[in-house]
């Protein structure tokens, strides 16, 4: 069951069409990355989703509920914060964390157990605005699982981290996932979330351009690089084989997309044409061969990429 | 207001249960609003005890004067501190964004806004509960001549008066905060035009003497400034006359307290309505 579905979802603002018709689903357990360049409309889209940027067009569906007050509850039973850490400066974090518990319902030994979960609990009586980027971030994410969430929410939660920072939420963010949590996770830190994510949808100017398992995407896809004396012959016949598509010549290789697996049938076709290379090199397609693939400038339209 | 958070009266009552728990941790806890509790304090308490030494020292009985009256000055000061306590601690719910983790965090949108409504009234509510504490101790100050009495009539309209002032700069404050979204812009304003309109006032009332404009005058009396004065003046509930250099500023002819009630709910309304069709409007 999708915890998040939603559907041609819009936000105009005057001229700027922020989000234009993003669909998508979450599917309950999976950690589910929502990748995009600086300004593509990543928060935006999650703006909607908790109410407080009002959809220009399209629907939605959180934990199951659509109707606007509905979607209040559902709210109170998902844990998110967006863009930078939001709290009160002048007030410490175990105070902070009283007021999204009273807002939440949540019982107040969450707080202890939340800040101990984040690691926060020594400077729990220290003022918001005293704490480093790294422990804002941590203290959001604890506000976000005070209530026990189901569905948890996080908006670039490694923006602006050392990568000790980054570390420490990636393991949280693990250990969420461990407990069965849904995490959905905005970032444009791609090696991040290849190695935290099951899931991602690509967002590029508002359109989502595609969206899958990353194992799919990762997998799909294998770059290939192969040198021969006679470059122009290997050329020649790399773009006569059916599997390779992309072919081109770059510095003293030719390189080829090969679909995955392909690499041992592409060997046997150079040989048959009388190529012996001197080197062939198959790397395995990386989330950020792929989001570069489809944020470029000249990438397909959406759906044309998977 | 619809509150979408849930349906039924249990609901409305933890969510009002919610937000006094929230609005006063965060109140309390803000330095800015014990700095004008500090302002509004202090100075009522001088002006008071200055008072009542002056009335005891003319035989007037204190504590029949004291104990159940408005102590002097505090209706302009708290009208003024309860304004600026409304601008800044509504306004940096935007400023820190703190409003749109209230409403990611489960309250609706109306819960939020109808947490600033409670925040306004608990200032209130706070600035006429310490203006009373400090008068009553003021009267204590003075040794007391006469016995204590019942509240009189003009005692009640005197501190409804007061409350209506708070109203109107109350509210004027509330729907800057709402508009501007940040505390400094949102004060700035509220003074600058809590001096503009007094500035205005005088030159108009002084034109109105000279020039016989009467119509120019009534509508004068009923700025929102000019009716939270009034509301909080002495004058206007037990009577007396001003000084002659205060009385060149004040109305030829004065509205009486019911005209002007009336026009500081009308005012406390609109600035509260307003506030809220701008809110609704735009997003968090």
């Amino acid at each position: 069951m999708a915890v998040i579905e939603a559907r041609a979802l819009s936000k105009r603002y005057k001229e700027v069409l922020a989000v234009d018709q993003a669909t998508f689903d979450v599917e309950r357990g999976c950690v589910f990355g929502f990748l995009g360049p600086n300004g593509s409309g990543k928060t935006t889209t999650i703006g909607m989703l908790l109410g407080i940027v009002r959809p220009t067009a399209g629907t939605f569906r959180l934990l199951g509920a659509s109707a606007p007050a509905d979607l209040v509850a559902a709210r109170a039973r998902i844990g998110a914060t967006i863009e930078a850490p939001n709290f009160y400066p002048y007030l410490s974090g175990r105070d902070n964390l009283r007021i999204a518990a009273n807002i939440k319902g949540a019982a107040a030994a969450r707080i202890d157990e939340c800040l101990g979960f984040v690691g926060l609990q020594a400077r729990a009586k220290h003022r918001f605005k005293t704490y480093s980027l790294g422990m804002k971030q941590r203290l959001a994410l604890a506000a976000a699982l005070l209530n026990d969430p189901e569905l948890v929410i996080l908006d670039e939660p490694a923006n602006g981290l050392d990568p000790h920072g980054m570390k420490q939420i990636r393991q949280l963010i693990r250990g969420l996932a461990e407990r069965g949590k849904t995490i959905f996770l905005s970032s444009h830190l791609l090696w991040e979330v290849e190695r935290t994510c099951t899931h991602v949808a690509i967002i590029r100017s508002g359109r989502i351009m595609t969206t899958g398992a990353v194992q799919d995407i990762v997998a799909g896809d294998t770059r290939v690089e192969v040198k021969s004396d006679d470059l122009e012959m290997l050329l020649a016949v790399m773009a006569g084989y059916p599997g390779a598509s992309d072919v081109r010549v770059e510095g003293d290789a030719v390189v080829a997309r090969l679909a995955a697996g392909d690499v041992g049938s592409l060997n046997g076709h150079l040989a048959s044409c009388g190529v012996h290379p001197s080197h062939l090199a198959a790397k395995e397609r990386s989330l950020e061969d792929f989001f570069m693939q489809v944020t470029s400038d000249g990438a397909a339209e959406a759906g044309e990429v998977s | 207001m619809k509150d979408g958070s849930a349906g039924g009266r249990g609901s409305k009552l933890r969510l009002a249960g919610v937000l006094l728990r929230n609005e006063t941790l965060k109140a309390r806890k803000r330095p800015a609003f014990w700095v004008l509790a500090g302002i509004f304090a202090g100075g009522v308490a001088l002006v008071s005890v200055a008072s009542a030494m002056i009335l005891a020292a003319e035989g007037v009985d204190v504590v029949r004067r004291g104990w159940t009256a408005v102590p002097p000055a505090a209706p302009t000061l708290g009208a003024l501190c309860l304004g600026l306590a409304v601008a800044l601690l509504f306004a940096a719910e935007f400023k820190w964004r703190t409003a749109r983790q209230n409403v990611i965090d489960g309250l609706s949108t109306d819960g939020f806004f109808a947490g600033k409504l409670l925040l306004w009234a608990l200032l209130a509510a706070a600035v006429l509960a310490l203006a009373w504490t400090l008068g009553a101790l003021a009267m204590l100050a003075v040794p007391p001549p006469g016995e204590s009495h019942a509240p009189s009539l003009a005692d009640l309209q005197a501190w409804a008066g007061f409350a209506l002032a708070m109203g109107v700069w109350g509210g004027a404050a509330f729907f800057l905060a709402a508009v501007v979204r940040s505390g400094g812009p949102a004060v700035a304003l509220l003074l600058g035009y809590f001096f503009t309109e007094s500035i205005a006032a005088a030159v108009a009332r002084a034109l109105a003497v000279l020039r016989g404009w009467e119509t120019g005058a009534a509508v004068i009396d009923y700025l929102p400034g000019q009716v939270a004065d009034r509301l909080g003046d002495t004058l206007l509930h037990y009577g007396g006359t001003a000084p002659p250099e205060v009385a060149e500023l004040l109305p030829v002819s004065p509205p009486g307290f019911w005209p002007l009630a009336a026009a500081a709910c009308v005012y406390a309304g609109t600035f509260a309505v307003l506030a809220y069709l701008n809110f609704r409007s735009r997003d968090l």
